[in-house]
């Protein structure tokens, strides 16, 4: 899709309801990566105790982390993208709309 | 009385989480969260997996049914939250296998279930919100729909609404 300009876009109910959802989801995966980015075993289990021993902290563990923290940017870019394709349906003005498909599509180059 | 069986109840449960957290070992601790760090991850992959089978649903959809523009988004929205719930249903439920169990052994750890859980279950908030207006729809076109096996699976939303309400618009003239 192309992108374009939106003039006078006023946003509805429904409109200012998804854009308070996608915050939330915004808010609640950066508070993810931040705890997995610094989540490795030791922080996670350890930060209040007494470490007795020591405790292995491998690759593995480092590698374990990096799989959960590529997934989570990818996962709050489709839930996004479904809050986006689900308001397009419910807003009732041109602009609104072509404001939410371009969200849920993404757009290239343009005006 | 009362107050000695909540004195119980709190020793009960200051001991329990006390077990809890100091019985497990590092190991079991450590494949835990390897557990829930490939549930994660195998979640994001079945969610695209479900995407990219999603197809646009074709025009005769609803050949037989007469459905108005503001009911379609309603049967659209629901159908589609719905289909993708389904087919994210194995890697979530593997998902929630783990996340309790990791929750459990540190302060830390229920902080970052608490936060992934509300972040996997985003999409279920939704298909109640959606499932609000869909049974306020008649009965009977909610027990015609319910037959139509392409909405059971997933399919792309703006794509397929664009399409039927165009179909909508052609056939009302």
């Amino acid at each position: 899709m192309e992108c374009q300009t939106i003039n006078g876009l006023v946003f509805s109910y429904a409109s200012k309801q998804a854009i308070k959802e996608i915050r939330r989801v915004e808010g609640l995966s950066s508070a993810l990566l931040t705890i997995t980015g610094v989540g490795t075993f030791a922080n996670i289990f350890l930060a209040n105790k007494v470490i007795e021993a020591s405790y292995s902290l491998s690759t593995t563990d480092f590698k374990m982390m990096t799989k959960g923290m590529t997934a989570i940017p990818l996962m709050k870019r489709s839930i996004i993208e479904r809050i986006a394709g689900l308001t397009a349906l419910r807003v009732s003005t041109r602009e609104e709309r072509l404001f939410w498909k371009t969200i849920y599509l993404g757009c290239k180059g343009g005006e | 009385m009362n107050k000695f069986i909540n004195f119980t109840i709190f020793i009960s449960l200051f001991l329990f989480s006390f077990y809890a957290n100091s019985e497990s070992s590092p190991e079991y601790q450590k494949l835990l969260l390897e557990k829930y760090y490939s549930s994660i991850d195998r979640y994001q992959k079945q969610e695209k997996n479900c995407k990219d089978i999603s197809k646009v649903l074709p025009r005769e959809i609803f050949s037989k049914i007469k459905i108005n523009s503001s009911d379609l988004s309603v049967v659209l929205g629901y159908h589609f939250y719905k289909s993708f719930f389904e087919c994210t249903a194995t890697s979530r439920s593997e998902y929630f296998l783990v996340a309790p169990l990791l929750a459990l052994e540190s302060k830390k750890a229920r902080e970052m279930v608490a936060t992934s859980t509300e972040l996997l279950m985003f999409d279920h908030k939704a298909l109640i919100q959606v499932e609000m207006d869909y049974s306020m729809l008649d009965a009977r076109l909610r027990n015609k729909l319910s037959t139509i096996q392409k909405l059971k699976s997933p399919f792309l939303l703006l794509e397929s609404f664009e399409l039927l309400e165009a179909e909508n618009k052609s056939n009302d003239k």
